[in-house]
């Protein structure tokens, strides 16, 4: 800890002298700080605590100069916000680097990095606040583009787990050849070529972990696991299509239940779009992909790569309170989506115009046949180690589905409609470990009423309909916008199923600037917090919050 | 334990004195699939504007929405453009476009940060968030948020540039 507060400190004073006798240097940064003060509430379950205050507080400062970069992040997590996985409790500075360009073209990391390799299906490390991941390497990274159009990187580190680091060292390559760039032609015609292929290892050593089968039979753990991936992407006016493909060596973990078989995923996508009309189709197959730098690591930490939901993201709280993420054993998913603007003074289109949105999304259990091996002179008798699954086969179940269609429309100057409505199948005992299929109907209207010039009005109104779980929810938004800094906005989300419970909120935001105040008083049922299709359960809080955003 | 964290702290707000920057320089593609570097990002010596967004914001389309309606107003008064940079994550970049193209979005250059990049050089936390960067390449203005209406600020900030 010291170490890093003295190599911070080297750093700045480097930086700020060069900053003295160069006018080009940049300092950048920002600070977070969502707090709460916990009140007991029996009746909605709130996790007791003994703290007056909890609190995620995050401080960045970033320092850029013609050949140097460098920068820090404190974090204070001591008396976190409740939901968090154990470990996330801490404070330091867990996350610093040096960025260097030693020639033209070049550019050297030392320290934490954050790197994705194509669509992120064998290594991204990113860090996303709302879910407390912060998954970045500790190492080097060197990126380097040789010729115009070609970018190949190298990078090797180990991962951040908190407050500490995981043992494993994962190391990996990426190219990437903009063919576009030396085709004149295809440049000239509007279109864009680009083809990418990538690598990551990691060393584990096998001592870290010992799994006993039987009290005689112990696993033989891979000490290295290797991973490739190679895309392809083509733009051409308004078509964009994109296919991917990827593969891992046996990785028995306590993800898949310490099996010896491959991971694969494979993804097509493909859009149409002009000017008021749109078309994707895209479909993803992944197995046995889960990929962390610890073996016998669960939860949400120690990721290497990354597969969010191919769902939709859905923002409206009803709409978004059975979400979906993806399935760490495998899964077929499908989605379409098709939007459609119809022109102003048409029939259907009116004196504003009408804007209609229908997206369908699917996903699938993929089929397993389980590959068995039977041990002799045990009480266990039979070891499943594989499985099989043949590429476009389906297994029996459904893990999620959602069709809804969306409209918006302007009904005057000032008066602005959107309507929604979803159908929903949820596998909660796929995704949550019990409880069924739910089946849901939701429907949202949301309107937007400008009162003045400084005024607006936004309001929300939502029911979920379902026989299962805790049966319907009502919910209901107002919000009031006070231009330049003001918002007001008043929320209650109604169990009128089962608990007959509220749950509701009142929020006071100011804004000026670069800085963004947010008061409240409520309380928030527990669920699930989704952002970019992955997601952390929250458990049901009640009390005062504060938060407040700047950015320099 | 006091000690140190009075001192971690202070390292932090020692250095971080108030300049008004340039754009960082990150190689992104644009929803084209071109190749853009950010910091070559310019208007012909006018003022632009850069508004953060991800298909899945509800603000951030709000905003987006709200200013393409007065766009071709504020072009023809003050020249401004603005640049469009999406969060999206990579594996549903293929939805960024037909969300610009559906809204008819008038922005010419629609950029992708899957992975954040400059998002997170530019000290960025939140969307939606927009920047100002006048005719000499500083960001002179950053705005956190949005409120409907908002964007009359906005423009606000362009003329007084101009």
């Amino acid at each position: 800890m010291n170490r890093i507060l003295i190599i911070i400190f080297i750093l700045v004073t480097a930086i700020q002298a060069q900053a003295q006798t160069d006018k080009n240097i940049v300092v950048t940064g920002s600070i977070q700080s969502d707090n709460l003060i916990p009140q007991d509430d029996e009746a909605i379950g709130t996790e007791s605590t003994d703290d007056a205050v909890l609190s995620n507080t995050y401080i960045e400062v970033a320092l850029q100069s013609k050949y140097v970069d460098a920068g820090a992040r404190f974090e204070y997590l001591e008396h976190p916000l409740p939901g968090y996985e154990k470990d996330f409790k801490g404070w330091g500075v867990p996350y610093f680097y040096a960025k260097g360009r030693p020639i033209k073209n070049m550019e050297i990391t030392a320290g934490h990095f954050y790197e994705q390799f194509g669509s992120g299906f064998i290594l991204r490390t990113y860090e996303e606040r709302a879910l407390g991941i912060d998954n970045s390497l500790l190492g080097a990274r060197i990126i380097y583009k040789p010729i115009e159009g070609i970018q190949i990187k190298a990078i090797s580190g180990k991962q951040r787990r908190y407050w500490n680091n995981n043992h494993s060292l994962v190391s990996g390559g990426d190219i990437e050849l903009n063919i576009d760039q030396w085709i004149k032609p295809l440049q000239e015609g509007n279109t864009y070529f680009t083809l990418g292929a990538s690598f990551v290892n990691k060393h584990e050593k096998v001592s870290d972990d010992e799994i006993f089968v039987t009290p005689t039979y112990k696993l033989n753990l891979p000490e290295y696991v290797n991973a490739w991936d190679i895309r392809a992407n083509l733009s051409h006016g308004g078509l964009n299509i994109l296919a991917e493909y990827a593969q891992k060596t046996q990785d028995p973990s306590f993800d898949n239940g310490y099996i010896y078989r491959k991971g694969y995923v494979a993804m097509l996508s493909t859009s149409y779009s002009k000017r008021g009309l749109s078309l994707l189709l895209q479909a993803k197959r992944s197995d046995n992909m889960a990929f962390r730098s610890r073996r016998s690591m669960n939860g949400t930490s120690s990721f290497i790569n990354h597969l969010p939901a191919f769902t939709m993201d859905h923002t409206y709280s009803l709409a978004a309170f059975y979400p979906y993420a993806t399935h760490p054993e495998g899964e077929w998913a499908y989605q379409a989506e098709l939007g459609y603007s119809f022109k102003k003074n048409t029939t259907l289109g009116g004196k504003y115009g009408t804007s209609v949105k229908l997206n369908y999304s699917h996903v699938h259990a993929i089929q397993r046949a389980p590959h068995t091996l039977t041990i002799p002179s045990s009480n266990l008798s039979t070891l499943q180690l594989d499985y099989g699954s043949s590429f476009w086969r389906w297994g029996d179940q459904t893990y999620y589905q959602d069709f809804n269609i969306q409209i918006e429309k302007r009904l005057s100057k000032d008066f602005k409609l959107n309507l929604m409505y979803m159908n929903q199948l949820y596998n909660q005992t796929v995704i949550e470990g019990e409880g069924g299929m739910i089946h849901a109907d939701i429907f949202i209207a949301e309107g937007k009423y400008k009162i003045n010039k400084k005024l607006t009005l936004r309001s929300e109104l939502q029911y979920l309909s379902t026989k299962q779980d805790d049966g319907d929810w009502a919910a209901a938004l107002i919000e009031l916008s006070f231009l330049p800094h003001w918002m007001f906005s008043l929320y209650d989300e109604w169990n009128c199923g089962v608990t007959d419970l509220h749950y509701y909120q009142g929020l006071v935001t100011y804004n000026i600037g670069s800085h963004r105040i947010q008061a409240g008083y409520g309380r928030t049922s527990a669920g699930y917090n989704c952002t970019g299709g992955v997601c952390r359960y929250v458990p049901a809080q009640k009390g005062f919050t504060l938060s407040y955003n700047y950015n320099f | 334990m006091k000690k140190k964290f009075f001192i971690s702290v202070t390292a932090l707000f020692a250095i971080a004195v108030q300049t008004m920057a340039q754009l960082p320089s990150v190689t992104l593609k644009d929803i084209n699939g071109k190749t853009v570097c950010t910091d070559t990002l310019s208007n012909n010596g006018k003022p632009f504007i850069i508004s953060f967004f991800a298909t899945w914001c509800k603000p951030c389309n709000r905003e987006l929405t709200a200013i393409s309606e007065v766009y071709n107003e504020w072009q023809e008064e003050t020249g401004v453009k603005l640049i469009a940079v999406s969060i999206d994550q990579a594996q549903n970049i293929n939805k960024v476009k037909p969300l610009v193209d559906q809204h008819e979005w008038p922005y010419e250059t629609v950029l992708l940060d899957p992975n954040s990049e400059l998002k997170r050089q530019l000290g960025i936390q939140m969307i939606p968030y927009v920047l100002i960067v006048d005719g000499q390449g500083k960001i002179v203005y950053k705005h956190n948020g949005y409120t409907e209406g908002a964007e009359e600020e906005l423009i606000e900030k362009v003329r007084e540039l101009l």
